[in-house]
């Protein structure tokens, strides 16, 4: 292939994968932007819709795609839970204490699975879950490509239901100013819940998307939190048009990076420029608050 | 005693100035009372003073050397320059004397030294008794008190009160004017914000009234208090006529 | 203070009676573990707890220094305390770095970006082969010592000075400072406490002793790879002793060491791989329930027993 073509191809996986990226981050983008918390534990939520959508499959028959049907509202239930059951009572207290708490619930959901379903590598195989596409001489994953168009549909519905709904709008009310939208009615602290069990079944839908593409383990939460990280303080925390850049910008900026540098230090490329943006604009690259 | 002077002093916030073009000078041992309507750019000025905030444009001169730019920890211990916050902030979990040792270890490196130098801050301002208690048990009268006690233990060149009085009730308004008297007569220079209209009159020297960001007037209480720009911003128009 | 080193020094005359007792089995080798806890969780204090800046990469250290050790005496034959001190000297560079990068930013960030440092080098240890053999990991075939209890002394005496440095800092200027730093930074600069200066000399002598630590561990254990040293499990394991004991505190970390290798080594019997899973439960436990940890608890109960009207 001609090195444009190569680069073009670079840039289209890329996009791809910072779709899953997006998906992952823009949860942890809106928790961050309502509630001012750094959910340590965003990946292992990642990991319930992981393992419920393997279950899902593997019980049931239910492809991953359709399942996601079923993985959203239980992800937000148990987002909502696990916001008034732990988050809840720390919220007053020290920042660093509130990182810690999710922290250790990480811990507990990680090693949790690893308890229930053993450290084995399991995966959902499909019948597409190896299969390929091409435009022209592009080859494209077929599973991504849903992925994306999944992802695409549900930003789109945040987008759409944080500007049109008016829960939306409280929501986006008590992340520009608490203390000004309590003033004027809204319940930030439900405003708080709703936004933490949304941010985490977006982020079980990651789970169940990942599914056809990646191993399922109890460790597979955790580097994708970090992501999660990179992809919201790339775009800024708090802002979603921003995760979507970030999630993108990380996809194919280690996409570039795998093919031209290393693909061992693939993963470094995202932390390096994460650390960078910390550097030199910390508030992102398009800034916060304006969700 | 040093002297200070601030020069065409300005800063903006994006499109808003909160301080511009301010000037005006404080002598060794002299008593400023800085006055203005809510948002006229007083605290910012402290902000700007102390180096919390650095200028756009303009001087920060102590005995000629330029302040502006510079960090607020080689501010205050370089030349001297401390203050309290408006909104209080004592150190919750330290003890009243863990909290002015802070100060007082900025002039003497040795802790066993530095106690009873702390010890004697929080004895001027009556709190010697309550010394092992935790900050964050205080009352706000006292911790007010704590936040002079912490900034007099630097053994400041220029001290800078942020609205002392706000929030305190007559009788400790007394309190802490008698305190404040006290320091004046020990040749302690100091800037005072103050909304209370009994202890700036009581303690002044001179007065400095801002504006909208801009000085409107200086001199004495009298000479202020009848001056017809300083009428008009506190009473409106139609207070001059 | 004088209270601080009694307790220190009884302690250690306990502690060295030890081997005479506890044989040179399973018994001393908890011992060790425990010792290593201690010195670690007291090492993370100092920048985790008293300057209150939370660290969740330290395993970058605690890696740089087991790396460095190995390395120095297999490709150079140093001895293994020579290499131990090489390892701190790196530590001392990296945190130099790190803490210029990092303390610049507030809170959550900092947190952050100590994660993806240690990540970055376990990247690096794991991708750069003809340095560190990648995942497949160095061995050190000729143990430093032949009996057990050389090694537990050797650890006894590196977890003695790091809980004797984190004594004499903290009743000194420096550890008011960093108490100060750690309640109210504006405030603090405010009294002319240098931020960045502080900051910076809490995270050096913390890496340093991390360091060390893991310099020890890797002749004791013999074998080291990126995923035992420099994971952000190691980092977490770093950060509870301070959590549970009581952050904050000279103390704190090892009441916290005590509980936590009980806990996971009395587990090990019975449960095998679940122990970060009662770590999990510890954390939110105490966070809920105890944030000031064992002893801080317990010194504010008594703080509350002493006021109390009779």
């Amino acid at each position: 292939m001609s090195p444009v073509l190569i680069f073009v191809q670079t840039l289209l996986s890329g996009l791809l994968t910072g779709g899953l990226y997006v998906q992952i981050g823009i949860g942890l983008s809106l928790i961050f932007g309502v509630m001012r918390i750094i959910n340590f534990a965003h990946g292992e939520l990642m990991l319930v819709g992981m393992y419920l959508s393997y279950a899902l499959f593997t019980i049931f028959g239910i492809d991953p795609f359709l399942s996601l049907i079923i993985v959203a509202p239980v992800l937000f239930f148990v987002g909502a839970a696990i916001e008034r059951i732990f988050i809840q009572p720390v919220s007053r207290a020290k920042e660093e204490n509130q990182i810690l708490l999710t922290v250790g619930l990480s811990l507990i959901i990680s090693n949790g699975f690893l308890l229930l379903f053993g450290a084995d590598y399991r995966n959902v195989t499909t019948s597409y879950s190896g299969s390929v596409f091409y435009l022209g001489p592009i080859s494209l994953s077929l599973p991504m490509s849903l992925s994306f168009l999944v992802t695409l549909v549900m930003t789109v519905s945040l987008y759409l239901f944080l500007m049109k709904s008016w829960t939306g709008r409280a929501i986006r009310a008590t992340a520009e100013d608490r203390e000004a939208a309590m003033l004027i009615g809204i319940d930030a602290r439900r405003m708080g819940l709703i936004a933490f069990g949304i941010g985490t079944a977006l982020v079980g839908v990651a789970g169940s998307l990942l599914d056809p593409i990646y191993y399922i383990f109890p460790g597979a939460g955790g580097p994708f939190t970090l992501k999660a990280f990179v992809v919201t303080v790339l775009g800024g925390m708090g802002s979603i048009t921003g995760a979507m850049a970030g999630g993108l910008l990380l996809g194919v900026a280690e996409s570039l990076g795998a093919v031209y540098l290393s693909s061992g230090y693939k993963d470094a490329i995202g932390l390096l420029l994460f650390l960078g943006v910390l550097l030199v604009k910390p508030s992102g690259l398009f800034g916060r608050s304006r969700l | 005693m040093r002297r200070f002077e601030i020069r065409q002093i300005t800063k903006s916030f994006g499109g808003l100035t909160a301080v511009k073009e301010v000037s005006f000078t404080v002598d060794a041992g002299e008593t400023l009372g800085l006055i203005g309507p809510n948002g006229a750019g007083k605290t910012t000025l402290f902000h700007l003073i102390t180096g919390f905030v650095h200028p756009d444009r303009g001087e920060i001169l102590c005995d000629g050397a330029n302040l502006a730019g510079m960090r607020p920890s080689a501010i205050c211990k370089r030349f001297g320059v401390t203050r309290t916050f408006q909104i209080v902030r004592p150190m919750a979990h330290l003890t009243l004397l863990e909290n002015v040792l802070i100060g007082a270890l900025c002039r003497n490196h040795r802790v066993r030294e530095a106690k009873p130098m702390a010890m004697a801050a929080l004895d001027r301002v009556g709190l010697a008794d309550r010394a092992g208690d935790l900050a964050g048990a205080l009352p706000i009268g006292q911790r007010k008190k704590l936040e002079i006690a912490r900034a007099l233990a630097t053994q400041p060149q220029l001290l800078l009160l942020d609205e002392v009085m706000g929030g305190l009730h007559s009788h400790e308004v007394d309190g802490v004017i008698a305190l404040l008297t006290h320091l004046k007569q020990e040749g302690v220079t100091l800037i005072v914000v103050e909304h209370v209209m009994k202890a700036i009159l009581a303690l002044s020297d001179r007065i400095v009234v801002l504006n909208f960001g801009e000085k409107i007037a200086e001199g004495t209480a009298s000479e202020v208090t009848a001056h017809p720009e300083v009428i008009r911003a506190y009473l409106g128009e139609e207070a001059l006529s | 203070m004088k209270k601080d080193l009694a307790i220190l020094f009884l302690a250690l005359m306990i502690m060295i009676a030890v081997p005479l007792w506890a044989g040179e089995g399973f018994l001393l080798h908890f011992f060790i573990l425990l010792l290593m806890n201690i010195a670690l969780g007291t090492a993370w204090n100092l920048i985790g707890g008293f300057a209150g800046q939370l660290s969740l990469g330290h395993a970058a250290f605690f890696g740089m220094g087991a790396y460095a050790a190995t390395l120095a005496h297999l490709r150079w034959n140093l001895p293994g305390w020579q290499g131990i001190w090489l390892g701190g000297m790196l530590s001392l560079l990296v945190a130099l770095m790190l803490g210029w990068i990092c303390f610049r930013l507030k809170g959550p960030y900092f947190a952050l970006a100590t994660i993806a440092l240690a990540e970055v080098l376990r990247l690096v240890a794991q991708n750069w082969k003809e340095m560190t053999q990648g995942s497949e990991g160095l061995l050190i075939l000729l143990p430093l010592f032949s009996h057990k209890s050389q090694f537990y002394y050797a650890a006894l005496f590196i977890t003695f000075v790091t809980v004797l440095a984190a004594t004499l800092v903290r009743h000194s200027k420096l550890g008011y400072y960093l108490f100060a730093i750690r309640e109210d930074q504006e405030a603090a600069e405010s009294l002319g406490v240098n931020l960045l200066g502080y900051k910076l000399i809490a995270l050096l002598v913390s890496a340093f002793f991390t360091a060390l630590a893991g310099g020890f561990y890797a002749f004791y254990v013999g074998f080291i790879d990126p995923a035992s040293t420099l994971t952000v499990e190691r980092s977490v394991e770093m950060v509870l002793p301070a959590i549970i004991g009581g952050i904050g505190t000279v103390f704190g970390p090892a009441v916290g060491a005590v509980a936590i290798t009980g806990l996971s080594e009395g587990l090990r019997l019975w449960f095998l791989s679940a122990h970060y899973l009662i770590y999990g439960v510890l954390v939110v436990v105490v966070i809920l329930f105890m944030p000031e940890g064992i002893l801080g608890s317990l010194g504010m109960f008594w703080r509350r027993k002493r006021r109390a009207p009779i």
